[in-house]
């Protein structure tokens, strides 16, 4: 019983965390995945989430002429609302350039990648959501697609992705000509930081980033917006947890006071009582950290099948916080009944 | 039947002892100077009806609740004159207690329940579980060692109760209604072991309190309480012809 509610509690924590982390690391999943090293930008953007870049086309060609760049790709992206049969649902508009080979989906469930203007390869989530499959025709932005690709792992509480071709996404956009980021894959050997300093200080009026730095710049700023409520939620979360670990310990000790009468009618001297109890708490906070863990580990795919825009991830960081933050409880609800064994008449044990 | 061996320095003194208990203006007088000496090797039993004050006497002499007036001496020492902590670590080595209710821990198993009591007297590891074995065996329940004591019979768990009791051989065993919650055939086996445990040296002396008239025989002495006050001894028959040594 006890170690259930620990367990819970526990569960309940390291939950709401992983959710929180899972769907922050979740929504750069195009950065992360898409293929790129290095990113390109207009000066002062340094996210990509929700800042305007604008860079001409002729900077892929430039910049694919950079000495230790394998591949270069230019993609405009914007969000907008992609519908079909008569439903509508938000999403993230990418538009690359097929030939190029960088910056399209990197995972298809089904069908092909983009070829033509009228093509469109949807997030498999997305396409659920739109009852859309293949050959259906979507619109997007106003222009009239069909579906030749299911594409995975492009679902984010930020939007789902939807593929388009460049030239196509710049004429929706009223901007031809105009890119919105460049994407760069570099070659085999090259030092990825090294490169993005001397070419930050050859072109001083571009933004130029790591993969790291601009997932890293994308999920602070996710964080603070889109996730602030998971946060407030794994904070309350946090507190619950932790007053019902606090709790648990006390009315678990407090379950056994008449045990400790008898150690103490026998001669038990307080020390080995005190360190019974504290031992106690120990042990079941720990045994609860685990079993919560389990808890989680078994919920998450559960959860992330049912509500795909989000992810569930432990980290390492988190799970330590969390046993630290249900031992300290454990011991801090261990406080009350040490009090309360110091008070234990071990004349109870002559109650009949 | 156990030799009483009758010294200067009983196992167990009472001198002039007396308990009131106050709430408020209201003072109930529990124990009034109650006297009585318990040698090495003696089985005495306490008889009275309810509320005569024998479990308060019973709580004084083994060192839990502090007397109004009067000493109780164990072994000599004037075990009040103790601070918390020595009468604690006294009552550990040289008092065993077997109560009405068994008061066993649930969590334990039946040999950790005699082990408890000897871990806590610093007896650990081969040495420990050896004792407890033996004292298992002595009272016949080495074949239940591994069982919860919810899993015994009550006479198994009065048993128990009085192998953690020997556990660390002490000077006096201090029995409280021991075989109330006994049918007759488990109360006798009870006392029987409790009489052979003393006649083995396990325990040097024994006070029983008691309303079952059946205890009686296996008693060197029977004390009478009525109304707080210890009436003077009676030798039992089999107490009679006994040969005690000064």
């Amino acid at each position: 019983m006890s170690l259930g509610a620990l367990a819970f509690a526990v569960l309940l924590v390291l939950l709401l965390r992983a959710i929180m982390d899972g769907t922050v690391a979740k929504s750069t999943s195009y950065i992360d995945h898409v293929g790129a090293d290095v990113f390109v930008a207009t000066r002062g953007v340094t996210n990509m989430s929700l800042a305007a870049s604008n860079l001409p086309d002729e900077a892929v060609a430039a910049l694919a002429a950079q000495p230790g760049v394998a591949q270069a790709g230019g993609i405009v992206r914007m969000n907008a609302i992609v519908g079909a049969n008569s439903r509508t649902r938000p999403g993230i508009l990418i538009g690359y350039d097929p030939a190029r080979e960088l910056g399209g989906p990197w995972r298809l469930n089904a069908g092909r990648g983009v070829e033509g203007a009228a093509d469109v390869v949807l997030d498999s989530v997305l396409a659920d959501e739109l009852g859309a499959k293949l050959g259906t025709h979507v619109s997007i932005a106003g222009g009239d697609f069909q579906v030749v690709g299911l594409s995975s792992g492009t679902a984010a509480i930020a939007g789902k992705v939807a593929f388009i071709q460049k030239e196509r996404a710049q004429e929706l956009l009223h901007l031809p000509g105009v890119a919105s980021f460049v994407l760069l894959r570099l070659e085999p050997g090259v030092n990825v930081a090294g490169f993005v300093t001397s070419l930050a200080a050859a072109q001083p009026d571009l933004e130029v980033m790591t993969r790291q730095s601009l997932s890293d710049n994308d999920r602070q700023l996710l964080a603070r917006l889109f996730v602030q409520p998971i946060n407030v939620m794994s904070t309350v979360g946090l507190l619950v947890g932790l007053a019902i670990v606090g709790l648990t310990m006390y009315t678990t000790t407090a379950e056994r006071l008449h045990d400790f009468g008898v150690l103490k009618a026998i001669g038990a001297p307080s020390t080995f009582l005190f360190r019974t109890v504290l031992t106690q708490a120990l042990f079941l906070g720990c045994a609860g950290f685990v079993l919560g863990v389990a808890g989680v580990a078994a919920a998450g795919p559960l959860i992330v099948r049912a509500v795909p825009d989000i992810g569930v991830q432990v980290n390492a960081g988190a799970a330590a916080q969390a046993l630290a933050a249900v031992l300290g409880m454990s011991l801090a609800g261990a406080v009350g009944p040490v009090v309360r064994i110091l008070g234990v008449d071990p004349l109870v044990v002559f109650k009949r | 039947m156990s030799a009483i061996i009758r010294t200067e320095t009983p196992t167990l003194l009472l001198e002039a002892v007396s308990k009131v208990f106050r709430s408020g203006d209201v003072e109930v007088r529990a124990v009034t100077a109650a006297d009585a000496a318990v040698q090495q090797g003696e089985i005495v039993a306490i008889v009275g009806p309810s509320g005569s004050g024998k479990t308060t006497l019973l709580s004084m002499a083994g060192c839990l609740l502090t007397p109004s007036a009067g000493k109780v001496r164990l072994l000599g020492e004037d075990i009040y004159r103790l601070g918390q902590r020595q009468r604690a670590a006294f009552r550990l080595r040289h008092i065993g207690f077997v109560f009405q209710a068994y008061n066993l821990l649930p969590s334990l198993d039946v040999r950790e329940n005699v082990e408890i009591a000897l871990n806590l007297a610093g007896i650990t590891g081969a040495a420990a579980h050896e004792r407890a074995g033996n004292l298992l065996e002595l009272l016949q329940l080495e074949h239940r060692a591994r069982l919860r004591p919810g899993n015994l019979s009550g006479g198994e768990q009065q048993r128990l109760a009085i192998a953690r009791a020997l556990a660390n051989r002490p000077e006096v065993i201090l029995a409280d209604e021991p075989t109330a919650s006994l049918d007759s055939q488990a109360g006798h086996r009870v006392m029987e072991l409790m009489r052979l445990a003393v006649e083995a040296g396990e325990a040097h002396s024994l006070v029983v309190v008691t309303h079952d008239v059946r205890i009686l025989d296996l008693a060197h002495r029977v004390l009478f309480m009525e109304d707080g006050q210890l009436r003077p001894a009676i030798e039992s028959a089999r107490a009679t012809g006994l040969a005690a040594s000064t």
